[in-house]
């Protein structure tokens, strides 16, 4: 119970409604919270390094909610999105096996690279859809690198590729429960050389312009939300901030109904942030597909909007029982010492009573 | 500042420790909003997913979860409501030690109450003694101061006697004179309020004062006898140039020729004696006979 509190912040993986933890943040910030990790995946390894380069959350959560405010007003992403949707369709890969941006994202760059798809290949040429140039001059935008690497320590889930036709296989095969695929790697990113932090962030950014594997120290690395498909080990990365001695973590979940357990990490007091109502903002077939690649001003701000209020109210769930609690042993303790008081006044009102007989 | 320090912001103590919260009350708390999750995650699938969660296992690991919480929850309920209990347990032993200790002043103060009551009733007994005593004492000076006064006034009255201040007067109205003097005086109240024995004390003090004083002017012993009118008889010259004669005549006139043969001799007319007046008497007799007389209703 006195053990110091060292609080970790967990982002995971979840394309445009990343958004939803600069909602996190901002209540985080304005609740006064200090977190001394981070860690990402995908968007949320992004999200996870504008953060950790701020000087305070107070301040993350503003450029966040700055660069959310760019993405969902500028024609950056515009081309990648509707050649997104436009293989997704063409290809039907839209039929949930994967929640998230990024990993449907490698999916698709890897099923169609290796079934061959002449389309596909003519798409991945193309510097206009495919390049990462728009995802750098973001991060070249928004991003201070002398500010990271004496930022926040932060960590990325990085999946080591096995290849995309192997990678998109056991993808597959562990969405439908028979099969895994291997664990991410969570990287320090301000171990890493400087030229090397923004490689390992593009490796594991979520957005849909990513689908290349990244060369990093020597190997190659994918999305990490690949990682431990069953458990989301990859997705949600808690472990490096367990392993870098958090004993509590705030998890932010961006998807409905998160399989994630919290019972992994049973030494670790964990407050897992899951959205009150659905983070659905489209229906239908592709609504799922919409939602990741929802770059849109409207869909943004609601998603924002959404994890504020979640946080707020995940927060004060908590908040009442830990209270009444330590009002509780608060007054055991004031009884004590009330009774010890008590004994004493007794034994001496005792002995003037014996004077006076 | 710390997310702990934001939920107790306002128990100083949380200010200072940034400790962590308790896990099992977090899993607790937060473990209803993962089973919501799950829930409405489960009851918003569409067939599909239904199947496709079905088929791949996720539908099984999802009421896990959901079990896994409820579970949590079922243990931190068990662990709080354990410490509660015990909690309440305790503070109910405090309030018992609390009530016995409250009896136990109840009747400390009762028995204060009484001894309080008891000693006002000693006091109050105390001084209506210290003021029974102090009135005796008052009265044991007054009747000192009484006395020191009758004795002065007795010194006084044959002081003047000794010294001459009668001469003009027959030996017995010397006597007479004197008796009158000192029963309307200091003397007189001493008698008058004494107690008996000692009136009596003082009575034959006088008689043997003022018997010594007439046979001292006389010339005699106290017991010679000689011839009333020798006791009587005025000196010519007084007889003429005072006012004692009336005087003493006017002093005496409660006497009673019967009763108070001597002092009726003595003020009225010493040329008709009464029956009852000897002829030949002592200073002695003169004396004793006519304080008797002075005094008789002094001693009743």
């Amino acid at each position: 119970m006195n053990q110091p509190m060292k609080v970790g912040l967990a982002l995971s993986g979840g394309g445009a409604i990343g958004a939803y933890q600069v909602g996190v943040v901002r209540a985080l910030a304005e609740s006064g919270t200090e977190v001394h990790s981070i860690s990402g995946a995908s968007i949320g390894a992004l999200n996870g390094a504008i953060l950790s380069s701020s000087s305070s959350l107070e301040q993350g959560s503003a450029r966040m909610g700055d660069i959310w405010h760019h993405l969902g007003t500028n024609e950056v992403l515009k081309v990648n999105k509707s050649a997104y949707l436009r293989l997704l369709t063409q290809f039907g890969l839209s039929m949930g096996l994967s929640p998230f941006l990024s990993k449907s994202g490698t999916l698709i760059s890897t099923l169609m690279s290796g079934l061959g798809v002449k389309s596909l290949s003519a798409l991945q040429q193309d510097e206009s859809l495919l390049s990462d140039q728009p995802l750098i001059e973001l991060m070249n935008r928004f991003l201070a690198p002398d500010a990271l690497a004496r930022g926040t320590p932060l960590y990325a889930s990085l999946y080591p590729t096995e290849g995309g036709m192997a990678d998109i296989i056991k993808c597959a095969l562990a969405e439908f429960g028979v099969g895994k695929t291997q664990n991410s790697e969570f990287q320090h990113i301000q171990a890493l050389p400087p030229a090397v932090q923004r490689e390992a962030l593009l490796a594991s950014a979520a957005l849909p312009l990513l689908f290349q594997s990244r060369e990093i120290n020597g190997k190659h690395y994918s999305d990490g939300g690949m990682g431990g498909w069953a458990t989301l080990q990859g997705n949600t990365p808690v472990t490096p901030l367990v392993a870098a001695g958090c004993n509590m973590v705030i998890v932010t979940h961006l998807s409905d109904g998160s399989l994630w357990d919290r019972h992994r990490f049973p030494d670790v007091t964990i407050v897992e942030i899951r959205p009150q109502t659905s983070l659905s903002r489209n229906i239908g077939v592709l609504g799922g597909i919409k939602d990741l690649l929802g770059f849109t001003a409207e869909n943004i701000d609601s998603w924002i909007d959404q994890g504020y209020r979640d946080s707020l109210a995940v927060m004060e769930r908590i908040k009442a029982p830990l209270r009444a609690r330590q009002a509780l042993n608060a007054s055991v303790t004031t009884l004590a010492n009330s009774m010890s008081q008590n004994a004493d006044s007794s034994a001496q009102l005792q002995n003037a009573m014996a004077r006076l007989k | 500042m710390t997310l702990f320090k934001e939920i107790f912001p306002e128990i100083e103590a949380c200010q200072v420790l940034e400790c962590i919260p308790e896990k099992f009350v977090v899993d607790f708390a937060n473990g209803i909003d993962v089973v919501n999750d799950h829930l409405r995650s489960s009851q918003n699938q569409s067939f599909f997913q239904r199947i496709k969660e079905g088929l791949s296992g996720r539908s099984s690991v999802r009421h896990q979860a959901i079990n896994a919480s409820l579970n949590d929850g079922m243990q931190a309920s068990l662990t709080w409501l354990t410490e509660l209990t015990s909690s309440l347990a305790g503070t109910n032993l405090a309030v018992s030690r609390v009530n016995e200790r409250v009896n136990a002043l109840m009747q400390n103060t009762a028995k204060i109450a009484e001894y309080s009551a008891d000693t006002r009733e000693q006091l109050r007994e105390l001084a209506s003694h210290v003021n029974q005593r102090v009135g005796k004492l008052e009265e044991q000076l007054q009747r000192v101061d009484s006395i020191q006064q009758g004795q002065l006034h007795f010194d006084r009255v044959f002081s003047n006697w000794s010294a001459g201040r009668y001469a003009a007067l027959p030996l017995a109205g010397r006597c007479y004179v004197a008796l009158e003097e000192l029963r309307w005086g200091a003397f007189g109240d001493v008698i008058r309020q004494a107690e008996t024995k000692q009136a009596e004390q003082f009575i034959e003090m006088l008689k043997n004062k003022a018997l010594t004083q007439m046979a001292l002017d006389y010339g005699t012993t106290s017991n010679a006898r000689h011839d009333v009118r020798s006791w009587l008889g005025w000196q010519a010259n007084a007889v003429q140039n005072t006012v004692w004669p009336a005087t003493i005549n006017w002093m005496a006139d409660w006497c009673n020729e019967e009763i108070h043969p001597v002092s009726w001799a003595v003020t009225q007319s010493y040329e008709t004696l009464p029956l009852r007046m000897p002829r030949i008497c002592s200073a002695e007799r003169i004396a004793d006979t006519m304080v008797d007389e002075v005094f008789s209703e002094d001693l009743k």
